[in-house]
């Protein structure tokens, strides 16, 4: 049943998650060739005194990538399901309705786990080229929060769209955008590397804490509190 | 008791503080045909929603082969059949894939029932349901239905959107679905006039209340419509256990009753009312509905 319910959502979404893909694929292939570009127009060792000393990341164009990949793919999973109400449909299938909600939101974090993987092992490729391994590290662990930004937004898609009330739609947004904002704010700082290692467990472990709420706002919904 | 397959139990519903219906009460008998009858606003699809779990009634119960409706279990939902108001489908799908997907959840999924009805649609299998018509895209939704051999069918105003051959191939499809053992079928419908032959049973609800619940032949027997003219046009008649609904236009009354003639010719009589040519007309389904509810 569960691979049944992939399949219906990988018709719905297999076009928009093509598109992602290549966007994603795009912004990275860019990002190569204009690193490749400063080492060619600027001596080394000023890029690596700006990466060491500034944390001047050469993948900086990727960051608002996954936050837009999320929202995208969200809207595009979960649209469908609330117009007309063919969410319904769903709830209405001889299966746990936990374990329905749960299936459509897990694949669409599958997705975005992929294009994401990608964006991470090209920019680990790219970078290995022309810096050292500790500085690669350090820069990828900046990123993450990106990602997390990328993964809250489509989860904080999925719980909006279906939660029925508006007023708690409103509320919902508004803590959204407050939690993921800060995802984004630490990167002003200087001292970018050290700030995220102590801030990113709790950002993992609050962006992940979201994914059930849809399960309430799936009880909102067949409650019909509209 | 064992073959109640719907048991509606002193049914209230608020919106806010907007009353929908008080106290509704029905049972649904297996192998019967049940019908939703009102006029917009009046509740039907909120009783739908009630009935397959989308909505929390404000009190009273409501059992589906014995089951809390709100909380069925996956064994109980998959012998309910749900048609949503619209026939809507996932119109991302083609044919083929929206019948792939569903055939995964029904252990007793007859396909032959579902490609019977498309291959009359003659689309191909690779047909968007986007793309196809309102009619189309409901012989798409009943085919899934017919292939899932659902024993309770809900359908929530299968009648949106078609067109006189449609409707008629609708029904003519769930009379042969009713044929089989044990089927029992609750359905809605804005076109009064095609459930004519069609139901066994129905419920007529009006804003707030429900005006009645009886078997459809015993209410197309038992409920009148006489016709008189008055010497006196200005004649004031009102609802009462004998005049359900009547109307007045210049000299000719309309009254609508369950009682017989002399029980009206007395009643005209003890109002003083100077009539002639009173006579009783014939009524359909949907004469006899608009009768009890009113035009407005």
């Amino acid at each position: 049943m569960i691979k049944s319910i992939i399949y219906k959502e990988w018709i719905k979404v297999r076009v928009t998650f093509a598109a992602l893909f290549l966007l994603n694929v795009l912004v990275v292939l860019s990002i190569s060739i204009s690193t490749g570009n400063k080492f060619i127009f600027f001596d080394a060792a000023t890029i690596y005194s700006k990466a060491i000393f500034y944390q001047d990341l050469f993948f900086i164009d990727l960051m608002f990538i996954p936050f837009i990949t999320g929202l995208i793919l969200g809207i595009i999973q979960y649209f469908p399901e609330m117009n007309s109400n063919r969410l319904k449909l769903a709830l209405h299938l001889p299966m746990n309705e936990s374990k329905t909600l749960l299936s459509i939101q897990f694949f669409g974090l599958f997705l975005l786990f992929l294009i994401y993987l990608i964006d991470t092992l090209a920019i680990a490729t790219v970078g290995g080229i022309y810096f050292s391994s500790e500085i690669i590290n350090g820069f990828l662990l900046v990123s993450l929060p990106w990602y997390l930004a990328g993964f809250s937004v489509y989860i904080m898609i999925s719980v909006i769209f279906i939660e029925p009330l508006w007023s708690r739609r409103i509320l919902l947004m508004i803590v959204s955008a407050g939690f993921i904002n800060n995802m984004f704010s630490g990167i002003i700082f200087v001292n970018a590397i050290e700030l995220f290692s102590l801030s990113l467990p709790y950002f993992i472990v609050l962006t992940f804490i979201l994914s059930p709420l849809i399960l309430l706002s799936g009880s909102n919904y067949k409650r019909g509190t509209k | 008791m064992n073959d109640l397959v719907v048991q509606v139990k002193n049914l209230t519903h608020h919106y806010g503080k907007k009353c929908v219906f008080e106290n509704m009460n029905f049972e649904i008998k297996q192998g019967s045909i049940f019908g939703l009858l009102g006029k917009n606003g009046t509740g039907k699809t909120t009783t739908i929603n009630i009935l397959n779990g989308f909505l929390e009634p404000t009190s009273g119960h409501c059992l589906v082969f014995g089951e809390d409706s709100h909380n069925l279990s996956p064994q109980t939902k998959a012998r309910v059949g749900f048609l949503i108001e619209g026939h809507i489908q996932y119109s991302f799908m083609n044919i083929k894939q929206i019948e792939k997907y569903y055939s995964a959840f029904y252990s007793g999924w007859k396909k032959e029932a579902y490609w019977e009805l498309m291959k009359k649609l003659q689309v191909t299998e690779n047909q968007k349901i986007s793309k196809m018509s309102c009619g189309q895209r409901s012989q798409v939704a009943l085919g899934l239905l017919l292939a899932q051999n659902p024993d309770l069918l809900i359908l929530d105003d299968y009648s949106m959107g078609l067109d006189a051959g449609y409707r008629r191939l609708f029904i003519d499809y769930l009379t042969e679905y009713i044929k089989a053992e044990g089927k029992t079928i609750f359905i809605t419908s804005h076109i009064i006039q095609d459930l004519e032959h069609l139901l066994d049973y129905c419920v007529i609800l009006d804003y707030k209340t429900v005006l009645l619940t009886m078997k459809i032949q015993d209410f197309l027997r038992d409920f009148k419509q006489y016709k008189f003219e008055v010497v006196n046009d200005k004649i004031e008649l009102q609802k009462n256990d004998l005049i359900k609904n009547y109307e007045i236009i210049k000299n000719k009354v309309t009254t609508y009753t369950f009682s017989g003639m002399n029980e009206i010719e007395s009643y005209l009589r003890s109002l003083g009312i100077d009539y002639k040519d009173l006579h009783q007309v014939p009524m359909s389904l949907e004469d006899a509905f608009i009768g009890l509810t009113g035009k407005y």
